[in-house]
């Protein structure tokens, strides 16, 4: 028997063109063309069809050209049934109950089925009307089984592709919901506020006891502003469109330190490694803004000698920070609580349970670790790192 | 039919009253001078349907012709439709309700100078599907300049295909006759029309060492045409011959310009004609076209001109060959025809663009 070393050669490097236009894109249609469109002109094949089993149903995938089979082939899942019953490879001749299938196009000729695995199959179709050889079949196996993992990893992407676009839209959504509540409820408070200070004026003959009463409500309107404020700003911490930016440090924490009501008492040591810095400005703002805040309202006010250090140590892969008060502390049985949403161990005012879970946010945020050292009496340590991205 | 004036005025008023309500497709040669603005307008004013193309010859009966317009009448056409820009890829193919029992066929005219045609043909065969029997050619210029090439009652266009679908049974026989001198080789990086490396070297080097082994000439930018003319590339298929892609320059980076896309990796032969070879083909392509077809009205050949530059005198012999059989089924045929810029048919049921290859389809009533 002779052996023609050339239509070997030719037929090894059909089956390399073949591999090589699969897995081109992760997208499913775009594969899909790519290699099955090379296959039907090399192998001069009419159409082909992935199909798709779902429980008892069969749906189109894909199909060239377009009208080859309907998009639902349910009542003609007996044969499709048979097609998929195992990993078999299944040819013959179109017949009657066969051409069914088959919505607009002429369905003489033969048709091949390969089971694709993860309830997909292929059928090729050439309606010349020659039947496929098992030569063909034993060498298109290989390359369909290759076929077969890029419509997998297609589908993966296409899946995680979609759950990115949702979760973007929830996001958006989110942001949006969050922006009109903040906006609905403060202007109710803002009124309200408003109300209170006409009656004050108005009615300078109050009784001592209802001008407490006003004075006691507003008191809770402004903890109620803080905390729509706190929520909003809880909210949306991971949902910033704006960049990183280049801050300078020290310019940075007067303007925060600047704009919190600091008592006399209160000495405030920065000590910083760095000049500049680049983060997320809002993020750093409401960090730091937090962070001292609550170091300022854990310091008694009678207490005359209040300090606080704040320390900043920029190392080449992260961030080191610590916030030290000689306040009160935290009793080691809040310790853990203190991070959850509205767990507050102050009745004042500001104190409305948000701004050290909007800390941890934050330092989660850059995927940055947070220790809470505290002695009851002596005061607070929150030391974090920060990751440099 | 053929018409012999060149007054757009008669010519449109020959094939009204000739086309008793039928659409036509009109062949005109290259060099005829016949005024196709002028055409469109008058044959719109007489309300007739009609598309054609301006190809590098046309052939009429067993004559190739520089002069006149080939008219080929069309019975029940279902749609025409123009697409423009198809070297874009940003265009949709109107879908059509076929019947089940009816038999179709859908021809054809396109820019054979524009790129993306394989794209185009992709894009028909995926709407209208294995339903019609296909067939065309590429129009243009044998001077290669792309300039407007086929029109229809919406006007003049270039980078555009006109293809009309009608009702009708037809067979089809495709052949070429080249031959493999060297292969299989890989075209490892191409773009569109043009071959960048072949096996991981740079085209041309590659071409070269072939062609001039073969040819024992010197093959250059200057001379490269009228060597590569004899040593076409061949598309390895399965079980029938390949498919043919034209080199017809090259560049200064070594790259080789070709009538129609070579993929990334697709397998090539080297090819080489012979006359005997060529003619032998033909007789074949009419042979496969009338084994399938007893009884045919109508018969269109759509041969590549390269072919005709090739065989030079010997072309005759060719379109004797081929339209003798032909008549031996019906002597009445008509029999109409042109030399074109790449030739398209679904012969081996997907639908391609083939080089330096004949087309012979035979139409009528099964």
């Amino acid at each position: 028997m002779s052996v023609n070393i050339n239509k070997h050669i030719a037929d090894i490097l059909q089956l390399y063109e073949f591999s090589m236009s699969i897995g081109k894109t992760l997208d499913f249609h775009k594969n899909c063309d790519n290699f099955l469109k090379l296959l039907l002109a090399r192998k001069n094949l009419s159409g082909c069809c992935v199909i798709s089993k779902e429980g008892d149903d069969f749906t189109r995938s894909y199909a060239y050209p377009d009208g080859l089979v309907d998009d639902r082939m349910i009542e003609h899942s007996g044969f499709l049934t048979d097609c998929f019953k195992d990993d078999t490879i299944k040819t013959g001749m179109f017949e009657d109950n066969t051409k069914e299938m088959v919505s607009s196009c002429r369905t003489q000729g033969s048709w091949l089925f390969f089971n694709l695995k993860n309830d997909k199959g292929l059928m090729l179709m050439n309606h010349k009307g020659t039947p496929f050889n098992q030569v063909e079949i034993n060498q298109l196996t290989p390359i369909m089984e290759k076929f077969s993992i890029s419509l997998k990893a297609c589908e993966s992407f296409m899946r995680r592709d979609n759950l990115l676009k949702r979760l973007t839209k929830q996001n958006k959504e989110l942001r949006e919901y969050t922006q009109v509540i903040s906006h609905d409820l403060k202007s109710p408070l803002r009124n309200i506020v408003t109300l209170i200070a006409w009656t004050k004026e108005d009615g300078e003959n109050l009784q001592d006891d209802v001008m407490q009463n006003l004075e006691s409500i507003e008191d809770n309107i402004e903890k109620m502003d803080n905390l729509i404020k706190g929520l909003h700003a809880y909210s949306t911490i991971d949902k910033f469109e704006e960049n990183d930016k280049e801050i300078e440090v020290a310019t940075f924490l007067d303007g925060i330190i600047e704009s919190l009501e600091v008592p006399d008492n209160i000495e405030i040591m920065v000590d910083s490694n760095i000049s500049t810095l680049s983060i997320h400005p809002t993020l750093f703002q409401n960090l730091f803004q937090h962070l001292i805040s609550n170091a300022v309202n854990s310091i008694d006010e009678e207490n005359k000698k209040g300090k606080i250090s704040i320390n900043i140590k920029g190392e080449e892969t992260q961030l080191k920070c610590s916030v030290q008060d000689n306040g009160k502390g935290i009793p080691e049985k809040y310790q853990e609580r203190v991070f959850e949403l509205f767990e507050s161990i102050d009745s004042k005012k500001e104190c409305v349970g948000i701004g050290l879970p909007i800390i941890k946010k934050i330092i989660d945020y850059y995927d940055g670790d947070l220790l809470l050292e505290s002695e009851e009496g002596k005061g607070t340590t929150f030391s974090f790192s920060l990751k440099k991205e | 039919m053929l018409i012999n004036s060149t007054d757009p005025h008669n010519v449109a008023k020959t094939i009204k009253e000739k086309s008793k309500g039928r659409n036509v497709v009109l062949s005109i040669p290259d060099n005829y001078p016949v005024d196709v603005e002028m055409l469109i307008e008058e044959l719109n004013k007489l309300d007739v349907q009609f598309m054609g193309g301006i190809v590098p010859k046309i052939i009429y009966q067993n004559m190739v012709l520089d002069e006149g317009v080939v008219a080929n009448f069309l019975d029940h056409v279902v749609t025409q439709f123009v697409i423009e820009n198809i070297r874009e890829k940003d265009f949709t193919i109107p879908q059509i309700p076929f019947e089940r029992e009816k038999d179709y066929c859908a021809f054809t005219m396109l820019d054979g100078l524009t790129g993306n045609i394989s794209h185009y043909l992709s894009e028909v065969y995926r709407v209208l599907g294995n339903n019609c029997l296909y067939l065309g050619g590429g129009a243009g210029s044998l001077t290669l300049e792309q300039k407007p090439c086929v029109f229809s009652n919406e006007g003049f266009f270039m980078n555009a295909a006109i293809t009309v679908v009608y009702e009708g049974s037809g067979s089809l026989g495709v052949q070429h006759g080249w031959e493999k001198i060297e292969g299989p080789i890989i075209a490892t990086k191409t773009d569109k029309n043009v071959i960048q490396e072949l096996n991981w070297r740079n085209a041309f080097e590659v071409y070269k060492e072939i062609v001039e082994a073969d040819s024992n000439k010197e093959i250059g930018k200057e001379n490269f045409f009228d060597i590569a003319k004899s040593y076409p590339f061949g598309v390895v298929k399965d079980n029938s011959e390949c498919i043919v892609r034209d080199p017809i320059a090259t560049n200064e980076k070594g790259e080789l310009i070709c009538v129609g896309e070579v993929f990334n990796n697709t397998v090539v032969d080297v090819l080489k004609g012979n006359r005997c070879s060529l003619v032998k083909s033909a007789e074949k392509a009419a042979k496969m076209a009338i084994e399938n077809f007893s009884d045919p009205r109508s018969g269109v050949i759509i041969d590549c001109i390269s072919r005709a530059l090739f065989l030079e005198e010997e072309f005759q012999n060719e379109l004797d060959t081929v339209v003798d059989l032909l008549k031996e089924q019906n002597d009445q045929m008509f029999i109409g025809g042109a030399l074109t810029l790449g030739e398209i048919s679904s012969f081996n049921g997907y639908l391609e663009l083939f080089n330096k290859t004949i087309v012979v389809g035979l139409f009528g009533k099964k």
